[in-house]
């Protein structure tokens, strides 16, 4: 009775983690589609078309949707003490996104493989 | 009448007088203006060019948020610091400039990126987006 109070306990902090983890990275790559990210980041977002826009395949994703709130802050008139990124074309993309598109795009860029590591 | 002639070439040595001490300070000022207007275009012509080696003596002051795996930035939002090591070197110096300038904010950030010269920041970004 004991073990199966445990396992049954198991069960539902798995079910509870995998609930918690709701990034749709389909979804995610949806929306990386839907707003051409690629026409500046590259298809593999890891080749932009320009060195000076950022690889952004493999980077963390609670980073990646850091910035684009931090651009959503920015063009919505957020003071400069909230944290904000003005710039106006990604302010203009990141403003068409809903938290969970920003969860979404954030996971599936995350899950793509690239050059970027922590390192000293 | 009488005294207004009097007094005609005192003015005028006192006018030659003033012109004559005068002399160094426009050619001073000449130069400095002339300088200045040529002293851009040659910058311009010429961006720092990053040196990764020289980088070294200046990323302590990266490696305590940036080097650590699983460091954690807090405001407004819990986030992991970027990874920047394998990052393109021009997006690292336009993302610099951008929190030096005020385009981006983030307390640390900003205040880094105000005390690194164009050299440095060419250095720093070099440095990094050879770390692979």
């Amino acid at each position: 009775m004991k073990h199966l109070k445990l396992a049954l306990c198991g069960v539902v902090v798995m079910i509870g983690s995998s609930l918690a983890q709701a990034a749709d990275l389909k979804a995610g790559k949806a929306t990386y589609e839907k707003l051409n990210c690629a026409s500046c980041h590259g298809a593999d977002a890891k080749s932009p078309i320009m060195p000076a826009y950022p690889i952004l395949a493999g980077q963390h994703a609670d980073f990646l949707a850091h910035a684009l709130k931090a651009y959503q802050r920015g063009s919505t008139g957020a003071p400069a003490s909230a944290n904000v990124r003005k710039n106006a074309v990604m302010g203009a993309f990141a403003t068409q996104l809903s938290k969970q598109d920003v969860d979404n795009v954030s996971a599936w860029l995350a899950s793509q493989s690239g050059p970027l590591v922590v390192r000293k | 009448m009488n005294l207004s002639k009097t007094m005609y070439p005192n003015q005028l040595r006192s006018g030659k007088a003033s012109i004559a001490r005068r002399l160094p300070k426009v050619f001073v000022g000449v130069a400095m203006v002339v300088s200045c207007a040529f002293a851009p275009t040659s910058f311009a012509a010429e961006p720092a060019v990053g040196n990764a080696e020289t980088a070294k003596a200046k990323v302590s002051m990266c490696i305590g948020c940036h080097g650590i795996p699983g460091y954690r930035a807090s405001f407004p939002e819990v986030y992991s610091v970027p990874m920047i090591a394998g990052q393109n070197a021009e997006y690292l110096q336009a993302a610099l400039r951008a929190y030096a300038s005020g385009e981006r904010t983030h307390p640390t950030m900003d205040a880094i990126a105000k005390s690194l010269s164009d050299q440095d920041i060419a250095d720093l970004s070099a440095y990094y987006s050879k770390l692979k």
